[in-house]
């Protein structure tokens, strides 16, 4: 007995938001869809003066979980949502606008799912990914999903109506009752086979698995001549829409339909691997032949293809010429260019890296961005030199300082010693960080400039993968890795190898397990870095749950914006006042406190010395 | 027609023959009971024993009660302590034992409120032997052995991969398991495509309990190489088998056939002779083999 359960979840209303009107009928609608075709539904929505809460919804998903009765979950939400960056979404619920408990955090809800003996999860957000205003920031959420820590865990995808930074928008009908999201509208056409060239099959010919699509298997002509004249091979066979094809087209069909409105909308879709495929809905052979019929065999929509630009995705991030999150919501082309040309780009010794010994030590160098000055665990200051920063009179080598940029707010920095840091900004925000082994640091050094290119690529592809929101998986699905002679599983088995020469490889690679749920290898990275005995990034302890009172890390706190989505993994490490100036980050792919932040860190932490 | 006897908990003083005979002496029983005879030649009884190569793969097989007992949680992971803490407190419940009374028995005065209160778990452990529901090193032992099969993957696909080839694939059989072997038959029979199996029997089986449960494939499934589903017997004493694999403890579709009646006789309420000396559960055994 395995069920299908669709979690709705539509609030309209949310103070000191714009009432929205569609966001509860979305999930109506949606609901409709899913009780229609075999789901379980259960619907959150605020209509009739409903509160929607995240326990409630918490409840309801552990006890499907827990009925271990259940082979896919989805869960839709529609309503308002922020990023506070990569990964850091947020959904809001009736009380959000008073009450910090009632955000979802969907990262960590991601990441419970992923651990939950459900084999299919996937999560449709049909919610804008804009930037908080101050009041409305938040470093935590609550996770809808319980952490189980299952034998066979999860696959989990994710539908994002809109970019990151970007909102998503709701169009009002003839009257309020006929609001819609464009994202769930043209989902639920999506869904009910309107698109033939996105139905498939999947069929098994001896050892080779065949796809076909349902709008080149049958010719609508000779199927209404003779309905009989071809089925499938075998009755048990099923046309089905699974993520991978919803991927094929929705965003497209989503962009046009905005554009229609004279709006930007372009939805992002996170898919993991699928060695199955999950339906999320199924045509029987006959149901394929009606739609076939239906539709007259033609596509439901012409949408003309968009033409990638002509551009270098390794120039675009070196030009650094448009701001990150404009960028962000606006990189369709860029984003096809580079997959066009990442392969081939992604690994030429073409670099935006400075190719500098340093003989200094242990130090930084910061590109891009004017700096104040940089400030030790002690409290004391160290001014740049032509935006080098010397670490050095302290014994032991102090692990973590507070860079502070011209503007008044400032980074965490991990102090490796033996290594000079590079820190990259782009347009006021940091891009990338990297350590490159001191000449000093004479072992280390040798092996750096004997594996250099190695090391190298590993940038370049961190590089396009920070440009992308640090997508890393979207970026590692586009790289031949067999054509370089080389075969890795995922993006953090990639990265993680080196990571002695550059330990930020070890922060890289840690974000890139998470995102594919694969904490044991975490663990793995971070027993590698302490064997080495190397300081050990606080992000990479953290995710690895091996933060403690005596674990010693470089950074006094998350260094990556997504790191703060673990409260549960560091609030108990951290104090007060560390926490306090949390409130005041500023949005962006890594940690960066606004100045009030700043300043309670330099006053209570640091206990600045005049 | 083949029957296949899969074990649970290997016993160190007996052998893969010892353990064998012991299974079959007692079945004969059962049947005498029933005026009838095990008419199997030798050969065609089936004897999967993983035993050895289980406590091969348990990195630290000495990891018994007396450590645990007397080095407390040093060494231990969270994950470990999680996973026995829950299923400990499952077979306390089952054993009817308060909190009360665990505390008075194991002379703990004070509970820490940390999440993994090991001296509350070696409580249990003390509580359910003192009682007599229980031996402590059984328990102890039985914890870890289904801890590291589940929790464990390259020790669970060691172990499946085992068991897997003795599947008698063109015939016929009849297949029993008991105690953790019920837990490594449902995941084997699970996923087997073949459709020979004559019927699933699962006698003392704890996989109605919430801490086994979870760490299954979801969702729950009858597996389909049975042509004549899935019996369960189970001692309503027995602690860690006391609830039938049904509707909330372990739904499938079909449903399981459960028989709760059985009065076994071993000092546990759990071991393997008490379940094929039961003359229903011998009875059924020899209808699924003869008819």
């Amino acid at each position: 007995m395995s069920k299908k359960i669709a979690v709705c979840i539509g609030v309209d209303k949310v103070k000191g938001f714009t009432k929205l009107s569609g966001a509860s009928l979305g999930a109506v609608r949606f609901s409709e869809w899913a009780s229609k075709n075999g789901y379980e539904v259960k619907v959150f929505t605020d209509q009739n003066e409903n509160i929607v809460r995240s326990a409630d919804i918490y409840d309801c998903i552990e006890a499907s979980v827990d009925s271990m009765q259940c082979n896919q979950i989805i869960v839709y939400f529609s309503g308002h949502g922020i990023s506070r960056g990569p990964n850091q979404e947020f959904w809001l619920l009736s009380k959000s606008g008073t009450n910090v408990n009632e955000f979802i955090d969907l990262r960590t809800s991601v990441d419970g799912a992923s651990t939950c003996p459900v084999p299919y999860v996937l999560f449709i957000s049909d919610a804008c990914r804009s930037l908080p205003d101050a009041f409305n920031q938040t470093t935590g959420g609550q996770s809808i999903f319980p952490l189980r820590n299952a034998v066979s865990s999860s696959v989990v995808d994710i539908f994002y109506a809109t970019r990151p930074g970007a909102p998503a928008f709701e169009i009002a009908g003839n009257d309020l009752t006929a609001s819609y999201g464009i994202f769930t509208e043209s989902l639920i056409d999506y869904l009910n086979g309107m698109y033939l060239d996105t139905i498939a099959n999947y069929d098994n010919h001896g050892d080779s698995e065949v796809k076909y699509f349902l709008s080149k298997y049958y010719d609508p002509i000779q199927l209404r001549l003779n309905r009989n004249y071809k089925s499938l091979r075998k009755p048990s066979l099923n046309w089905i829409i699974s993520a991978v094809e919803i991927q094929i087209k929705l965003k497209e069909i989503v962009e046009d339909k905005a554009h229609d409105k004279k709006l930007r909308q372009s939805p992002e879709f996170r898919l993991n691997n699928h060695l199955t495929e999950f339906p999320l809905i199924s045509f029987t052979d006959e149901e394929g032949k009606d739609l076939v019929l239906k539709n007259n065999g033609g596509i439901g929509l012409l949408i003309p293809p968009i033409v990638p630009g002509d551009k270098s995705p390794i120039r675009e991030i070196k030009d650094f010429t448009k701001s990150l999150w404009p960028n962000r919501s606006d990189t369709n082309l860029v984003k096809k260019a580079i997959n066009n040309k990442l392969e081939e780009k992604v690994f030429v010794t073409e670099q935006m890296y400075s190719d500098t010994d340093y003989d200094w030590y242990t130090g930084f160098t910061v590109h891009g961005e004017e700096i104040q000055s940089f400030a030790l665990m002690n409290g004391r200051q160290i001014v740049p030199i032509n935006n080098f920063i010397p670490i050095g009179g302290n014994y032991p080598t102090p692990t973590s300082g507070l860079l502070i940029l011209g503007n008044g707010s400032s980074i965490p920095v991990p102090i490796i010693e033996g290594f000079i840091g590079e820190l990259i900004f782009k347009e006021g925000y940091l891009f990338t960080i990297n350590y490159t082994p001191s000449r000093e640091n004479y072992h280390v050094y040798k092996e750096f400039q004997s594996k250099k290119d190695m090391i190298m690529k590993k940038r370049n592809y961190i590089a396009v993968a920070a440009n992308n929101g640090f997508d890393y998986k979207e970026v590692f699905n586009n790289i031949n890795f067999e054509s370089f002679g080389q075969i890795y599983d995922d993006p953090g088995s990639f990265l993680r190898i080196g990571k002695s020469l550059d330990p930020s490889l070890s922060l890289y690679a840690s974000y890139a397990f998470r995102e594919s749920g694969n904490w044991k290898k975490i663990v793995s990275v971070y027993d590698y870095i302490r064997r080495d005995a190397i300081p050990i990034i606080f992000d990479v302890a953290m995710l690895a749950g091996r933060l403690s009172d005596d674990t010693k890390t470089a950074a006094f706190c998350p260094v990556m914006s997504a790191g703060w989505s673990y409260g549960h993994l560091y609030a108990k490490y951290l104090n007060d006042d560390l926490l306090k100036a949390a409130n005041y980050l500023k949005p962006g792919l890594w940690t960066n406190f606004e100045t009030k932040g700043t300043d309670i860190i330099l006053n209570k932490i640091l206990k600045r010395k005049k | 027609m083949k029957l296949v006897l899969l074990h649970g908990r290997s016993q160190q003083d007996k052998d893969a023959t010892r353990l064998k005979d012991e299974w079959v002496r007692a079945l004969k029983l059962g049947l005498e009971k029933n005026n009838l005879t095990l008419d199997l030649p030798d050969e065609d009884i089936i004897f999967p024993y993983y035993g050895d190569l289980l406590i091969d793969l348990i990195d630290n097989p000495d990891a018994n009660i007396e450590n645990v007992i007397k080095k407390g949680n040093n060494g231990i992971d969270a994950e470990t302590a999680m996973f026995i803490s829950e299923l400990l407190e499952e077979v306390k419940q089952n054993g009817d034992l308060t909190d009360e009374e665990v505390l008075k028995i194991a002379e703990l005065n004070s509970i820490e409120k940390g999440p993994l209160n090991w001296p509350w778990i070696q409580a249990i452990l003390r509580a359910l032997d003192e009682r007599n529901i229980f031996d402590q090193e059984t328990l102890w032992i039985f914890t870890n052995d289904v801890f590291c099969y589940l929790k464990e993957s390259v020790i669970r696909r060691k172990i499946d991969q085992f068991v897997r080839q003795y599947i008698p694939e063109n015939d016929q059989c009849v297949w029993v398991g008991h105690s953790l072997g019920s837990v490594i038959s449902y995941n084997i029979l699970s996923e087997y495509t073949g459709n020979n199996i004559k019927e699933i029997i699962t006698v003392g089986s704890p996989l109605g309990l919430n801490a086994i449960r979870k760490n299954l494939k979801s969702p729950l499934v009858m597996p389909g190489c049975s042509l004549n589903g899935w019996y369960n017997a189970y001692d309503r004493k027995d602690v860690v088998s006391l609830f039938p694999l049904e509707n909330p403890y372990f739904t499938t579709d079909p449903v399981i056939t459960n028989n709760g009646k059985v009065l076994n006789d071993t000092k546990n309420k759990h071991g393997i002779t008490g379940y094929l000396k039961d003359k229903d559960v011998a009875l059924r055994i020899y209808n699924s083999l003869y008819k």
